[in-house]
């Protein structure tokens, strides 16, 4: 699943906007910077396509608590977001069917008939379920507090080793027999070995965004990053950013930035959440 | 450790930082900081050194100059270095980085768009052989411009250092208070005015025979077939311009994309192109502008 456009009307800061995440010859775009200066909506963006793409029971979860924090842009009475989805023939119940199906979230019902306040109108999408297309969203407030969490295969701890010595080289994972926890694995630094408990935040919110990925649950997916770059090093920006195609299958990444650095490293077209929203490069 | 920076010529979205970052940091892993330094890479290595401190090198297109200038860069202790080929495009034109490019591009569509994939998707080059024989096509169509590019640099390696490019000076009387002493002064600052401009009308370089004669001599040089067989010229030709012709050349085979699009696809899979085979250059380039950068910082080479 790739989202193909976003149209977004009255959500918090945002009047309206559309994005076009198609390219010059008509792909879908599969890395998608979104810059802007604060409160200009970057955040909202994301937000706006979880609530969108989301089964209404998610997505409600989530708006819930920004009903009193202003959801409903100043002065108007209700918020939308259309959006464009493509799948994949496996992803469409109906293989015949069209791919590119049009999915709209609108708050408040119009009919006050929905529990949790909002209305979605969506043909039956493919989410949240096992092999199945999914919508993630690692938030602005990752902590980096993942130490609880088993890694049960050897393959998934391969592919997190393989991840983490990609991005963080000379630094890299000691192997271990699994099932093990990651707050038990030992990590190999230019000075010293150190626990899960030893790393530092940026290496701890690293492995975080890494993990699910390395143990095979993120593929053709959408996957939200908001600001990609946290308490990274440039050159761990660098290396991040490259290797973003690369940690599943398939996946279409949509991410926020404030780094100048990573700007200037970025190839794709950037949306920037003022004026003109895209930069070709 | 103090930081280690190279910088390269362009602006931060350039191609050659652009090409150089994920290599460096993905594929032969070093430390090394690429920044951008427009297009006065030395002027900008110095004012970062003296702003940030660390060791700051650079790295400047080849463009013309000979083979042995660069290497001679490597070697000379000097925090300056040249590339091996004329600039970062050559690079990206090795055919087997544009064939992944392709194979690339062209998966993206068959994914996208299954069985209705556009037409033009069907010209997309799918072996080294057709790249390599589009590739020899735009050097012949270039090689007389290329020729006139190379024969003006010999020319001005072969003129003296100060042939065209006549110092201003402001004349000195040996007597300040006398006024002959200041006309004899602007006679003979006019006299040397007059030899250096002689210096330049009677070289022979200069003549209209010696240059075409020069011209000839490049061109045929530059069009033997085993120079195009080779692919010598994605070494020595202008790398920007190479790619702008061999845009036309997918352009009459159908095939519809930006320069921008083209050089962005290129850069995309070279990290991946390189990695694979490191001797895709002949040369490993890469890896040996990463160790010249820190032989010249003190620091063990990379293997």
């Amino acid at each position: 699943m790739k989202l193909v456009s976003l149209q977004v009307r009255n959500l918090r800061g945002i009047e309206d906007r559309v994005f076009d995440f198609r390219d010059d010859i008509g792909l879908i775009r599969d890395r998608i910077p979104i810059v802007g200066p604060n409160a200009t909506g970057k955040t909202t963006i994301l937000d706006a396509i979880v609530f969108c793409l989301l089964p209404l029971s998610s997505s409600t979860q989530r708006a819930e608590p920004m009903v009193n924090g202003k959801l409903i842009r100043e002065g108007a009475d209700e918020t939308t977001v259309r959006a464009t989805v493509w799948l994949t023939e496996d992803e469409q119940t109906d293989s015949t069917g069209p791919n590119l199906l049009e999915i709209e979230w609108t708050f408040p019902d119009p009919d006050g008939i929905s529990a949790g306040g909002a209305y979605q109108v969506a043909p039956e999408i493919c989410v949240n379920s096992k092999n199945r297309s999914s919508v993630i969203l690692f938030e602005q407030e990752r902590t980096g507090k993942s130490g609880q969490r088993t890694l049960d295969d050897k393959s998934s701890l391969a592919r997190l080793s393989e991840l983490y010595a990609r991005i963080c080289a000379p630094h890299a994972i000691v192997n271990a027999p699994t099932p093990v926890a990651v707050k038990e694995l030992r990590f190999h630094t230019p000075t010293g070995t150190c626990f899960w408990d030893g790393l530092s935040t940026g290496e701890r919110i690293l492995v975080e965004l890494l993990l699910p990925f390395a143990s095979g649950e993120i593929h053709s997916s959408i996957v939200l990053i908001d600001e990609l770059e946290l308490h990274l090093h440039p050159l761990w920006q660098d290396r991040l950013y490259s290797a973003l195609l690369d940690l599943g299958t398939d996946n279409q990444i949509i991410f926020t930035t404030h780094s100048t650095h990573l700007r200037d490293t970025i190839r794709d077209p950037i949306y920037s959440t003022t004026g003109e929203f895209i930069t070709a490069r | 450790m103090d930081e280690l920076w190279l910088v390269c010529e362009g602006e931060p979205d350039s191609v050659d930082a652009a090409v150089l970052k994920p290599i460096f940091a993905n594929v032969l892993e070093t430390n090394i900081t690429v920044v951008a330094g427009s297009s006065s890479p030395a002027n900008s290595a110095r004012f970062l050194q003296n702003f940030r401190g660390g060791k700051v090198a650079y790295v400047l297109d080849r463009d013309y100059r000979s083979g042995l200038d660069a290497e001679a860069a490597f070697i000379d202790g000097t925090n300056g270095f040249l590339w091996r080929r004329h600039s970062i495009e050559n690079y990206l034109l090795a055919p087997h980085v544009v064939l992944l490019a392709f194979e690339r591009l062209r998966q993206r569509f068959v994914q996208q768009f299954a069985h209705r994939l556009p037409a033009w998707v069907a010209a997309f080059p799918t072996d080294c052989a057709t790249i390599e024989t589009g590739l020899r096509e735009c050097a012949e169509r270039r090689a007389p411009e290329e020729a006139c590019r190379m024969c003006i640099q010999r020319l001005w390696e072969d003129l003296s250092s100060t042939t065209g490019r006549i110092q201003r000076r402001v004349p000195m009387a040996s007597e300040p208070q006398n006024r002959q002493s200041w006309r004899d002064a602007l006679v003979s600052e006019s006299q040397r005015l007059r030899i250096a401009a002689d210096g330049t009308l009677t070289s022979t370089h200069l003549s209209d025979e010696a240059i075409t004669n020069q011209f000839d001599r490049i061109l045929d040089q530059i069009s033997f077939e085993s120079y195009f067989e080779s692919l010598r010229f994605l070494v020595d030709f202008h790398g920007r311009d190479l790619l702008t012709e061999f845009l036309l050349w997918l352009e009459r085979r159908g095939i519809r994309l930006s320069y921008s699009r083209l050089i962005n696809e290129l850069i995309e899979v070279l990290p991946s192109a390189y990695s694979q085979n490191r001797a895709l250059y002949g040369t490993d380039d890469f890896l040996d502008l990463a160790n010249g950068v820190r032989a010249w910082a003190g620091l063990t080479p990379l293997k």
